[in-house]
Order: structure tokens, then C-alpha cells, then sequence
């Protein structure tokens, strides 16, 4: 017997995952809803393509269908887990790019950085997504898990298997980065209105 | 130090703005990843309960006891083995060369339960062990 799909909205993350488990299809069909734009946003934020963060978001719903039936309750939350498969496996494929380090900033095509500069419509969102696609992969990992996604230091630690002080050191040399970049946009942008 | 509060504050008007319009995923994407859920556990409800130990016959407790004496075959051979010894202790010495010739005749016996209950006749074993 399944539950009403709209009831399951209030339930929370591990116990959808029980009930997917036992065979609801509606557990299915919510864990998609609540998880899949989650591992989607993060996977673009950090590849910069939709086809490609489609594909990896696709990998990591996987990995959580597969390991729904055995998650241990109380151990993580399961957006933390989430999260961190997300966030490796667009390393390993940002690795596979054009051989570029974690901590280089990727190689930006000509006229790029001034189109930054340029861009017509006062779009902060569009400038910020551009200006994110600069930073050195780790450093924008980082800053969009914390900026972006809300998440605590801790659990961005937990995220990318590092130590809390070397989150807050990526996330304070990511925003350097991206104040700087943003600089020549501000006035146009009504920046400098607050 | 105040430069870079102003410069956080000015970010923060930025990340305002990235999270009012996160990237949205395609419906075709959601549909496909709650398709691949659906697969996932619909091939997972279609396993076989993972409870039973060699009984050809059925699955639970049952199937699990015989798992322990290797299906029918060993029970119908304890059976014989058992069965055998109450026959030989009742039928007394003079009927023993009877008795043996019957076990040297058949050569699996012990471990096919038809074999050995044959070797009884029609005795019935729950009679005999009750004797």
C-alpha cells in the first residue's frame, strides 16, 4: 500500500527512505522531487553544463537508490551524503578535464572575462554563475555549498572530506576571487545601490 | 578588515540572487531519475526473500530445519539410520543375516528416503519407533 503522494511532503528524508525500502512507490517518486533538483544544481554549479549535470546527478540518484534499503538511521543526513557523492564525483570529472588542478583556475575562453564585464541585462544571478566558472574547482565547491546551498561548515567539511579551517580558507579565498571579479560589474549591476 | 565586510556584504547581494534562481533540472530528467527509482525497487520487491537454506519445498521455518540435514534426502536417511538400528535390536540375532543382506543390497540407501523406507517394507517408521 502506498502512501498518498502529497502526504509525504511532511515526512522526513530517512523515513522516505524506509519507505522506499519496503516498496512505496510513492517514497519513489518524492525522493526524485526532493533530491534530484538538489544533486542537479550543485552538479551544474560546478560543471558549467547541463547535459554533464544531468548525467552525474543521474550517477548519484543511483547510488541512493542503491543504498536506500540498507541506510543506517541516525548515522548522516541523507542531503549531507547527498552531497558528498555529488560533490565527488564532479571531482573526478573535473580531474579528467584538460588535466586542470582542483586549485588552478580553469583555463577562460578569449573574450570571456570581458563578457563578464559586459553582460547587458543588471542579472547578479548570470554575473555570479559566470564569476563562479573562474574560481579553481575546490574554492568554488566550497563557496556554492555554503553560499548557495546554506550548508554549515561542518557539513561542508563532511561534503568534501577535508578539515572545517581548510573550508574557511577555500570560502574566504573564493569570495576574494569573486568580489574581484564582480568589481567591474558593480555599478551596472546596482551593486554599489546596495 | 571593514573593506572586506563591505566587500562580503556586496557578495552577499549576489548569492541572494543565485539562490532566488538556482539552475532548474528539465522534467525529463526528474521523470528519468524517478523512472530509474521505480526499476530499482520494483526489481528489489520481485527478489526472493533471502530466509531459505536449501529446501526446495518451501521457505520459513520449515525450509530452514530441513536446510540443516540437507533437504528430504538427509532426513529420509536418519530416518533409515535410525530406523534400521530399532529393527536390528528388535529382530534379535537370529534375523541379523537377513537384515544384512537387505542393507548390502542397496547402495544409497542412506541417502535416498525412498530407498530406505522400501528397505522397512510397509512398515511405517513412526510405528516401529513407538515399539
Amino acid at each position: 500500500m502506498d502512501m498518498a503522494f502529497d502526504a509525504l511532503g511532511e515526512v522526513s528524508d530517512e523515513t522516505l527512505l524506509v519507505l522506499y525500502g519496503n516498496g512505496d512507490e510513492g517514497a519513489a517518486r518524492a525522493l526524485s522531487l526532493r533530491f534530484a533538483p538538489l544533486a542537479f544544481r550543485v552538479a551544474y554549479r560546478m560543471l558549467g553544463d547541463r547535459a554533464e549535470a544531468e548525467d552525474l546527478a543521474q550517477e548519484a540518484m543511483l547510488r541512493l537508490w542503491k543504498i536506500a534499503p540498507e541506510w543506517r538511521a541516525g548515522e548522516a543526513k541523507v542531503s549531507t551524503w547527498l552531497y558528498r557523492v555529488v560533490t565527488n564525483l564532479a571531482t573526478d570529472r573535473l580531474r579528467r578535464r584538460r588535466g586542470v588542478g582542483l586549485d588552478e583556475a580553469p583555463e577562460v575562453p578569449d573574450g570571456a572575462a570581458s563578457a563578464l564585464e559586459q553582460m547587458i541585462d543588471a542579472d547578479r544571478a548570470a554575473a555570479l554563475e559566470a564569476a563562479l566558472a573562474q574560481l579553481p574547482a575546490r574554492q568554488r565547491q566550497a563557496v556554492v555549498l555554503r553560499h548557495l546551498e546554506g550548508l554549515s561548515n561542518p557539513e561542508i567539511a563532511a561534503a568534501m572530506e577535508i578539515g572545517v579551517e581548510a573550508v574557511e580558507s577555500l570560502t574566504a579565498r573564493g569570495k576574494r576571487a569573486l568580489a574581484a571579479l564582480l568589481a567591474g560589474r558593480r555599478e551596472e549591476l546596482g551593486y554599489g545601490h546596495g | 578588515m571593514a573593506e572586506m565586510r563591505k566587500d562580503d556584504e556586496r557578495l552577499d547581494l549576489f548569492f541572494a540572487a543565485g539562490r532566488a534562481a538556482p539552475p532548474e533540472p528539465s522534467a525529463a530528467f526528474l521523470s528519468r531519475v524517478a523512472e530509474a527509482g521505480l526499476s530499482a525497487q520494483r526489481a528489489r520487491q520481485a527478489m526472493p526473500a533471502p530466509t531459505r537454506r536449501g529446501a526446495a519445498s518451501g521457505g520459513g521455518i520449515l525450509g530452514a530445519f530441513l536446510g540443516l540435514f540437507g533437504g528430504w534426502g538427509g532426513i529420509g536417511g536418519m530416518a533409515t539410520a535410525a530406523a534400521a538400528g530399532l529393527w536390528l535390536g528388535f529382530a534379535g540375532s537370529d534375523q541379523l543375516a537377513q537384515v544384512a543382506s537387505g542393507y548390502t543390497g542397496t547402495t544409497t540407501a542412506a541417502a535416498t528416503s525412498e530407498a530406505g523406507l522400501s528397505f522397512l517394507g510397509d512398515g511405517d517408521i513412526l510405528a516401529l519407533a513407538a515399539n
